[in-house]
């Protein structure tokens, strides 16, 4: 199935679109066009400053096939899930505008448009309340060349319609380079819960892209237990009046693992609410990034937008980069944003030691709890425990804090 | 409770007090920038050799340089060949030697503004180095700072009378390649102020510099330079204004200080130059490079600013904490009125153990004006125990303006701390009807409710500075509400 023709990415760019609907080949084409002009991001990209993509870029890559993330739990009743090359092959209507990223895919984004080959839709038609998750899951394998692989979902919820999904990204060491993108669209009233865990996810650059209508509601909570190299971006886009959105993160690295989060929140309409708590713990030589903007668009009153950032630097030698970031051009708002940086607190770890608990073990139920925190916010049971236990897997003296917890 | 946009704008459209234009004859190098004008400077100020060499340096270096853009603020491109860069009063061959040399026209300018340039002026306590344009007209206290060992003068003198701190320290924070507008400087800095506080000494008395930019189609090219040797203390205060004129003006300063082991420099300004008019039309295009290298242990550098005026300001004042257990400090209102917009912030460098940095920026936006504090706080491996504590607020009046905040924060050490908090929102309606219901006219509690906004950084600068700071903050921003 593997390609054996290597490439960079850009190489791989074609020079014309032939395939698919005329929309479709208008998209890429702008996408390619985008890319040959400003090509792929380097360290004088500010958004880009911190991550180390020259790897990449540079790198030559083998296409791989197989990039349509596959369902990982019965599919519920009402929800339907395509394959986005049948429904472009026989109903390519639609599709058209929903699969151009808010109108301006740029770098990592564009190089999905213009590329790829198939994915997966989900689609909550209007009304309809989906109680049980559902979860995708897209291994991460080890090809013997390297290679690359697109992955591409879009989900539509109607209004007052309800879903949970919970997508896995899970690999070896050293694998294939995903880029992922998904788009979510939801409509007036529509809630989902969107939770995303990233475990060892090599190569990864991934971004998800949320449009909301009037009073719709949007939960991301995303896990990242390392990763060689992951580049993760959020953006929504409250576009209706009323719309809230919270977004979650827990990251923990270590080893050489570089981990970049980047969040953009852009209130266009008024009386939105945003909320944004990420947290992260760096050790050995690992660097974290986290980088979030919120925009708020002159006309967007009564916002309310929240941003906070908190970081546990464990070692020397691991580095910890923060920028939450607000622009605001709107008077009647309440905005606010938060960092820190330190260790341990010196008086919780006393506090555990006066009750007879070993050093390295107060420690690491400290670091536990602090990213617990997060997960708890997961509002479905079985997936809020099954993070726990992911989390748990990299902490030491697991044992010992399942019994306390 | 939302007063009209008339009363908005009536109360926005505030006279600048400081706009006048002071007739008098002056000097002026033709328009442009070249080599020849680089030595022309240099010559007029009778330089060494080794510093036309360094501006010539700093000017191959800009010839290579981008103007920056990554400010939020836009205004209309520079023509850097259309700006005079050497504009001075004309004495009498020489430079004044005592005040009653000096063109009583000027004195008459600097009375106008309250600047208590005449030594009888004695209580204000202030020793005084005037920049009109493009020289230091007067410095006064000289004598009585000299019995300490104090020397304050202009720098052109410095560079005659003290060659060797000069050119050890001159370029040795802010180097000549830094950026853009310090590259700039370098090469055609006119005239600015020279402070060095030998060993132990703490400085009698608060030193200012005032700051006036009089010709038209000039920039001006200013250059501090400030040592505090091992164990002084000083607290400088720099003040600026500018004439009403319709085109823009750049005014491109480098300031650098220096502490060595034990000393401290407390520096506040209050900027006011020139906001151009309600319209956006003219103003001072301020970029500003402000740096100061704590360069022995337990130094402390604290910056001080209000920022009312300019049409752009480009403002960054640092601090290198390269001494162990040094401190820096930064604490800043800006305010934005019209159109004018302002990129200002600061960076903090810990490369020092037991390093300390407090952060305190205070922002507001009214009218149409554009706010972004943009700072930086970098905590390098080696800087053990190193702590930041960082608050940004802005404060919004008025629908159409704008408050920005970027924060950059670097760790590589694990036994640093710090913390960034930021808010942002307008005038609390609770806030003022509390005010109103006890009395107050909505033009007080606005005025009463800003002042407190920005208290915790008015009350850092000196008795004289804050008394004029609270004057213009208040000038500005009164009812301006919604």
């Amino acid at each position: 199935m593997t390609n054996t023709n290597r490439q960079t990415l850009l190489g791989s760019l074609p020079t014309s679109f032939d395939k698919g609907p005329d929309w479709l080949r208008a998209l890429r084409g702008r996408a390619a066009e985008t890319l040959r002009e400003h090509g792929l991001p380097t360290k004088r990209t500010e958004a880009w400053r911190f991550t180390p993509v020259r790897s990449v870029v540079d790198a030559e890559f083998s296409r791989e096939e197989e990039g349509v993330p596959s369902l990982a739990s019965p599919l519920p009743d009402g929800v339907t899930a395509r394959s986005l090359r049948d429904v472009l092959r026989s109903e390519p209507e639609l599709l058209d505008g929903r699969l151009d990223l808010g109108g301006a895919p740029t770098h990592f984004a564009a190089l999905n448009t213009a590329l790829f080959d198939d994915g997966l839709w989900i689609d909550v038609p209007a009304g309809n309340v989906v109680e049980a998750p559902i979860e995708l899951a897209l291994a991460i394998t080890k090809s013997a060349g390297r290679g690359v692989v697109y992955s591409r979902v879009l989900v539509t919820v109607g209004d007052d319609a309800e879903l949970t999904l919970v997508e896995t990204y899970a690999g070896e060491e050293g694998g294939q380079l995903t880029n992922s993108v998904v788009e979510v669209d939801l409509g007036c009233n529509a809630k989902m819960s969107h939770v995303r865990v990233h475990e060892n996810a090599g190569f990864q650059v991934g971004r998800v892209d949320v449009r909301q209508a009037a009073d719709s509601a949007y939960r991301s909570t995303v896990v990242t237990l390392g990763g060689a190299l992951l580049r993760f971006d959020v953006r929504c886009l409250l576009q209706g009046k009323g719309a809230e959105c919270q977004l979650d993160g827990a990251y923990l690295i270590d080893g050489d693992d570089h981990v970049d989060h980047h969040t953009v929140v852009e209130h266009q309409a008024s009386h939105c609410r945003s909320e944004q708590t990420y947290r992260g713990i760096a050790s050995g030589k690992g660097t974290a990034v986290f980088d979030g903007i919120v925009i708020v668009h002159r006309g967007a009153q009564k916002t309310e937008a929240h941003q906070e950032n908190r970081n546990l630097l464990l070692s020397d030698m691991a580095t910890i980069h923060t920028k939450p970031h607000l622009e605001i051009d709107a008077d009647d708002v309440i905005c606010s944003h938060g960092a820190t940086v330190g260790s341990l607190d010196q008086d919780q770890l006393f506090y555990l030691r006066t009750r007879g608990i070993p050093e390295p073990l107060a420690n690491a139920m400290l670091t536990y709890a602090f990213l617990e925190s997060i997960v708890d916010r997961v509002i479905h049971e079985p997936t809020r425990a099954r993070m726990r236990e992911a989390l748990l897997t990299r902490i030491p003296h697991a044992e010992d804090i399942r019994g306390v917890t | 409770m939302s007063a009209s946009t008339e009363q908005i704008d009536d109360i926005l459209k505030k006279g600048y007090d400081a706009g006048f234009v002071t007739d008098i004859e002056e000097e002026y190098a033709p328009p442009g920038l070249s080599e020849e004008i680089v030595r022309f400077i240099s010559k007029k100020k009778q330089e060494p050799e080794w510093l036309l060499e360094w501006r010539l340096k700093a000017y191959r270096r800009w010839l290579e340089m981008k103007e920056p853009t990554w400010a939020k603020v836009t205004y209309p491109k520079i023509d850097f060949q259309d700006i005079c860069y050497y504009a001075a009063p004309k004495t009498n061959e020489n430079a004044p030697k005592s005040l009653d040399e000096v063109d009583p026209e000027l004195l008459a300018t600097y009375e106008k503004l309250g600047i208590p340039l005449h030594e009888r002026e004695v209580l204000a306590g202030v020793a005084v180095d005037a920049v009109f344009d493009s020289v230091s007209v007067a410095t006064t206290f000289r004598d009585k700072l000299a019995e300490v060992g104090v020397i304050f003068m202009p720098f052109s003198e410095a560079v005659q009378e003290h060659p060797e701190l000069v050119k050890r320290y001159l370029g040795s924070v802010v180097p000549v390649s830094d950026n853009f507008y310090a590259a700039l400087n370098s090469a055609v800095f006119s005239d600015g102020s020279f402070v060095y506080i030998p060993k132990g000494v703490r400085c009698p008395m608060e030193l200012s510099t005032y700051f006036r930019i009089n010709a038209a189609k000039t920039g001006q090219f200013e250059r501090t330079l400030i040592i505090a040797d091992e164990g002084s203390y000083v607290s400088y205060l720099e003040g600026c204004t500018a004439p009403m004129r319709d085109e823009n003006q750049l005014h491109a300063a480098v300031v650098e200080l220096v502490t060595h082991e034990g000393a401290q420099i407390k520096y506040s300004t209050v900027q006011n130059w020139y906001p151009g008019d309600e319209n956006g039309k003219g103003g001072i295009l301020n970029f500003v490079t402000k740096r100061g290298l704590c360069e022995g242990a337990r130094s402390k550098i604290s910056w001080t600013q209000v920022e009312t005026g300019s049409a752009i300001t480009w403002k960054y004042p640092s601090c290198i904490l390269k001494g162990d257990d040094s401190v820096g400090e930064f604490y800043s209102v800006a305010l934005s009125n019209h159109r004018q917009q302002a990129d200002t912030g600061t960076k903090m460098i810990h490369l020092g153990k037991n390093t300390k940095s407090t952060i305190i920026s205070k922002g507001i936006s009214a009218g149409h004006g554009q706010q972004t504090y943009r700072g930086g706080v970098k905590i390098s491996r080696g800087a053990t125990n190193a702590r930041n504590y960082t608050q940004c607020d802005s404060l919004l009046i008025g629908d159409k303006c704008g408050a920005h905040t970027v924060p950059y924060v670097d760790v590589r050490n694990s036994s640093s701390k710090l913390e960034h908090e930021a808010t942002t929102s307008r005038i609390g309606e609770d806030q003022l009807f509390y005010c109103r219901q006890r009395g107050l006219s909505e033009e007080d509690a606005v005025s009463l409710i800003v002042n407190g906004f920005a208290k915790q950084v008015l009350k850092e600068l000196p008795m004289e500075f804050a008394v004029e700071a609270q004057k213009l903050l208040g000038v500005s921003l009164e009812g301006a509400v919604g």
